[in-house]
């Protein structure tokens, strides 16, 4: 068995919803090649848009990729799917398990209402990564996602659980009314970062938010080096390098339970 | 049959299937971690009436440690899953989240999981903080030094309990130095402990006793005091006689734990003065699991 390899053959000229991707459950490439899907106003055969070869459904790799391929990993479960190029919006839409690996930059809403797995994004992501989706009252149920240089605005809405770095910056109204859940940013934070927040840790080097929050006393926590060390460990990098970060613990108004670790 | 002169008797040891845990208490140093990890297997030799056979399976270094800390091993052994949750849970708060500077994490990983800090988050009175990563759950508690961090579960995996081989020995100094290389030899392999004192048991048990209310009583067959008025086991040659009990993952772990221990002890000093090496059994109609010291030893 070889993973399924899935070349773009057209540079769109209209989108294209890859959420059938998820949906596939056998091996049989023909099978596959033939199967018709939406593309513009009219049905075309898998076999028409892309190159089709290997045969394991589990692993799927997308090359040739570009941005106007929507909702790459909508709902996925328990599969793989690695993409070498840029993908459109909606990628990893309400992701259930399983892992994505983008090497490119995904659209807007990636990862929104994503309930489990891993999304990784060797690129940027546009706004609202993790975003409401429709019908829904958390933008991250559960998860990791790792981006590596920046995200846009509107990013991170009312986070439950899970882990999210982001290697860049993020953009204005991001983190609000977060639940839950730890986030790292290793670039500049926008405006309005973590609004109506009830409880959540951040790890950030940006100390133009310190303001917001009090300064808590230099106690030892287990915590952030057993954290520092697992992500660093997933990530197999050094992202957190510091050992000795400020801590600072519940914002001004003595509302909110955010912790802040300042590294 | 003898090894390097050291004559093993032809008997087999009676083992019981029981139900196990791993968990992994890390501390600032070895010191702490240590005394939190003495503290968990504490009263913790027999089922009878400890509630379950525990002890340190191994020290860990920094880089085998989820914290990045010097910690320990400890397998804990039960009867039941009730009991085994019973006791992890009080002996996780009352033993490690009371040691300063520990953190308690699961070692095992199963698809039967009990509850480790499930329960103990609530000493957090609406401060502790819950992180998932990688799908598991750990929680913060905070305390007077910081905080506590504990693993929500841990796993539990069938386990077998009660593995044991007895030296006859001419005298007490030899048999106990003799028990001590064994121990030395267990100490060092995985999935195996030996829960009694220092790894030791003197008082090997029966089943039964002429009162009534006691399931079990002195192995008198092996009671060197008794040996002229009892149906005794013991020849004139032996003078003491002591046990070493160990519990273990699999047979496969016993197995290797009587082998490697047994060897060694032939090849020691003591040796000479090992009149002989038994194994305590029921007649092998009680355990499920029986050891047979001359195939272990082929």
């Amino acid at each position: 068995m070889s993973a399924l390899n899935l070349k773009c053959k057209i540079n769109s000229k209209h989108r294209l919803d890859m959420s059938w991707l998820s949906n596939i459950k056998s091996d049989d490439v023909t099978k596959l090649k033939n199967t018709k899907i939406n593309y513009g106003n009219k049905l075309c055969k898998v076999s028409e848009l892309f190159i089709v070869s290997g045969n394991d459904h589990n692993e799927i790799k997308i090359t040739n990729s570009n941005n106007r391929l929507d909702n790459i990993g909508h709902n996925l479960k328990n599969k793989k799917i690695l993409i070498e190029g840029n993908v459109g919006f909606g990628l990893a839409k309400n992701m259930d398990s399983g892992e994505i690996i983008l090497k490119g930059n995904a659209g807007d809403n990636a990862c929104s209402g994503m309930r489990g797995g891993s999304v990784s994004v060797y690129g940027s992501v546009g706004n609202g990564l993790c975003s409401l989706p429709t019908s829904q009252n958390e933008g991250l149920i559960d998860g990791f996602i790792y981006v590596q240089k920046n995200v846009g605005s509107s990013s991170i809405i009312r986070m439950r659980r899970g882990n999210v770095i982001i290697g860049g910056s993020i953009g204005d109204d991001s983190c609000l009314e977060m639940i839950s859940g730890s986030i790292t940013i290793l670039g500049r934070i926008g405006k309005n970062f973590c609004k109506k927040a009830r409880r959540a840790t951040i790890i950030t080097r940006d100390r133009s938010i310190c303001k917001n929050y009090i300064k808590a006393n230099k106690t030892d926590l287990t915590f952030f080096n057993f954290y520092r060390l697992n992500i660093n460990k997933i990530l197999n990098k050094n992202i957190i390098a510091s050992k000795d970060p400020q801590r600072y613990f519940g914002t001004k108004s003595k509302k909110e339970l955010i912790e802040l670790f300042v590294v | 049959m003898k090894i390097n002169g050291m004559l093993i008797e032809n008997t087999f040891a009676e083992a019981f299937n029981m139900k196990a845990s791993r968990v992994i208490v890390t501390a600032d140093n070895e010191k702490w971690a240590k005394n939190a990890a003495l503290s968990f297997t504490g009263f913790a030799t027999s089922v009878i009436a400890c509630g379950i056979e525990a002890g340190i399976e191994k020290k860990l270094g920094k880089n085998e440690t989820p914290d990045g800390r010097p910690g320990y091993s400890i397998l804990a052994f039960s009867m039941s899953r009730s009991q085994l949750e019973k006791q992890m849970e009080t002996r996780a708060g009352q033993c490690i989240l009371t040691c300063p500077t520990t953190a308690l994490f699961s070692g095992l990983e199963s698809e039967d999981m009990i509850p480790l800090g499930k329960n103990l988050k609530y000493f957090g009175d609406g401060y502790q903080i819950s992180k998932k990563i990688q799908g598991k759950r750990f929680w913060r508690i905070p305390v007077m030094d910081g905080e506590f961090m504990c693993e929500e579960m841990t796993g539990r995996v069938p386990a077998i309990g009660g593995g044991n081989f007895l030296l006859l020995s001419k005298n007490r100094s030899s048999c106990l130095a003799a028990c001590e290389v064994a121990v030395d030899v267990m100490s060092k392999i995985e999935n195996i402990i030996t829960p009694f004192p220092g790894g030791v048991v003197r008082s090997g048990s029966k089943v039964g006793s002429k009162y009534k209310a006691l399931i079990a009583s002195t192995n008198d067959a092996f009671c060197p005091s008794l040996s002229g008025i009892t149906g005794s086991k013991l020849n004139k040659n032996v003078n003491c006689v002591m046990e070493i009990v160990i519990n273990g993952l699999s047979a496969d772990d016993i197995n290797k734990g009587i082998k490697e221990s047994l060897i060694a002890i032939s090849k020691s000093k003591y040796s000479k003065d090992i009149v002989s090496v038994s194994a305590g059994n029921y007649g092998g109609k009680l355990g499920q699991h029986h050891f047979h010291l001359r195939k272990i030893l082929k």
